[in-house]
């Protein structure tokens, strides 16, 4: 399967006022992973394939009591299977989770960043990170809503999946989807993926998971890395939010109240000017006359 | 009688209002502050993120807007600690109030006032607040691990609020100690005022200040 990715096809850009250079975006099709979490034996293969294709590093790791080869992402682990275990039905379940980005179509993290064109999203939905523009805020830490980016002390910048950006570009599927021993993870445009995690969907529900559901949340605009989902009454359980949102808490007021606040600093900016036009000149004289005429009354004291 | 006169020859003609140290505290804590304004509002807004040449750089922007952010925090602090009972609300402080019509318009407002009118004593304690405010959000947006994203989410909002009304208070002096009362910028720059300002403004300050009754 091969998407290719248009390097001028830029959808949005972070941070940036001028309007983006969308006039070809209509002739890009969207990508998407599909994630069918009923496949995945756990295996790991996407993770070291992700490490070896993204020249990661080994990074050392410890057991805390589960077979998780981390607690959680690193600035250089960007694809981590979590393996939750969960009692059902009084028995032990692993619900096992590839933890990486999603890849937003309204992207928290774009829109929280500060740092013009740290965080780029190309027409076919990719959000990517450019690591040489970013300034180490941590503000899409905050925005996204699924706690993917990762800051690196050392070199103060912030790190995540790039849905191998430079594979798609090359007409090549991404590292952990060609790893995938059992094609849990399939790459195609994002219509195609949708169609077959329908498809999956209705298998798991015939083989007895009613709850079965297609995580693919309109909060965000949708993902560009969805998942097959058996237990889809236990998202929490998988460590998926129920309802993400590109603006969580107070970054929902904060866009609306800065306009507010930059209103207030212009109107208070012309108050000021107004009362210099209107009180200043022939006033001044008329202070220095009060302060003399204080001056002499405090001297008969 | 003719002791009071004697000591009214001690009295010069320009009055001390502010030793070297508050002088020196003054403008370290504004050059504090208009660090940490040009770093934010280039981060505030991405129109003016071209600010952020004038410090170095986006990277070393933000890397400074913290550390100076901790200046300013320690100005304040300081100035708490010289100014702080003198900023407390005080007899005349009312009066004060009730005459701000003729305080803005340039004419005969209350004169009586301490070593601080009540005006002066709103803006320090704005200040002071809006100073709790950035430092407490700045230093939980700065160490990440302190606090979750979600409380994260509301300290960009309470940083910003208090920004809003700390840059506005800031215009209002600038203004008001540059243009609208002459005299007033020099109690900055070398400390003294003349006779005539310190009665027009502070008069009780002034006779305290020299014993006089």
């Amino acid at each position: 399967m091969s998407t290719p990715l248009d390097p001028l096809a830029i959808r949005r850009i972070s941070a940036s006022p001028s309007p983006n250079p969308s006039i070809r975006n209509g002739n890009v099709p969207a990508v998407a992973k599909l994630v069918d979490i009923g496949l995945c034996i756990g295996c790991k293969a996407c993770e070291v394939a992700c490490k070896e294709w993204n020249d990661l590093g080994v990074e050392d790791t410890y057991n805390f009591g589960s077979y998780q080869s981390h607690k959680a992402l690193t600035p250089n682990t960007w694809d981590l299977m979590l393996f939750n275990e969960v009692e059902i039905n009084g028995g032990l379940q692993w619900l096992i989770r590839k933890d990486s980005c999603l890849h937003c179509d309204e992207p928290g993290c774009l829109l929280a960043c500060p740092a013009p064109g740290a965080i780029v999203q190309y027409a076919n939905g990719i959000v990517d990170f450019n690591q040489d523009k970013c300034i180490g805020c941590q503000y899409c830490l905050v925005g996204c809503p699924f706690d993917i980016p990762k800051y690196d002390p050392k070199s103060q910048k912030v790190y995540k999946c790039t849905l191998c950006v430079d594979r798609v570009g090359a007409g090549l599927e991404p590292a952990c989807a060609k790893a995938c021993p059992t094609a849990a993870i399939k790459f195609g445009t994002k219509d195609d993926m949708l169609a077959e995690g329908k498809a999956s969907v209705d298998r798991l529900k015939q083989r007895g998971f009613v709850n079965a559901t297609l995580y693919d949340p309109p909060g965000v605009g949708g993902t560009h890395m969805m998942y097959v989902v058996p237990h889809g009454d236990r998202l929490a359980d998988y460590q998926l939010p129920t309802n993400p949102t590109p603006r969580r808490g107070g970054l929902g007021v904060l866009g609306a109240w800065k306009w507010a606040g930059a209103g207030l600093l212009w109107a208070g900016t012309v108050g000021l000017a107004v009362h210099f036009i209107r009180f200043r000149g022939a006033r001044i004289d008329a202070i220095k006359a009060r302060e003399r005429e204080l001056e002499e009354q405090e001297g008969r004291r | 009688m003719e002791a009071a006169r004697a000591q009214q020859q001690a009295v010069p003609a320009d009055v001390k209002r502010y030793n070297l140290f508050e002088v020196v505290l003054h403008w370290l804590t504004f050059a504090s502050f208009l660090i940490c304004l040009g770093t934010g509002l280039a981060f505030a807004y991405p129109r003016l993120f071209w600010l952020t040449n004038f410090f170095g750089g986006p990277q070393t922007s933000r890397e400074v807007h913290p550390w100076a952010g901790i200046a300013f925090a320690v100005g304040l602090l300081l100035m708490l600690l010289l100014w702080g009972l003198d900023e407390l609300p005080a007899a005349g402080d009312m009066q004060w109030w009730r005459r701000l019509g003729a305080y803005v318009s340039l004419g005969d407002a209350y004169h009586e006032n301490g070593r601080f009118n009540a005006g002066q004593k709103l803006y320090f304690w704005v200040m002071l607040l809006a100073g709790v405010g950035l430092f407490a959000s700045g230093l939980l947006l700065w160490q990440r691990d302190w606090s979750g994203a979600e409380a994260r989410s509301w300290m960009r909002l309470v940083h910003n609020v208090a920004f809003v009304g700390s840059f506005g208070f800031l215009m209002l002096h600038v203004y008001m100690s540059v243009a609208m009362y002459p005299g007033t910028l020099g109690a900055m720059l070398h400390g003294r005022v003349t006779r005539g300002w310190a009665l027009l403004h502070h008069a009780r300050w002034y006779r305290k200040k020299y014993g006089l009754q």
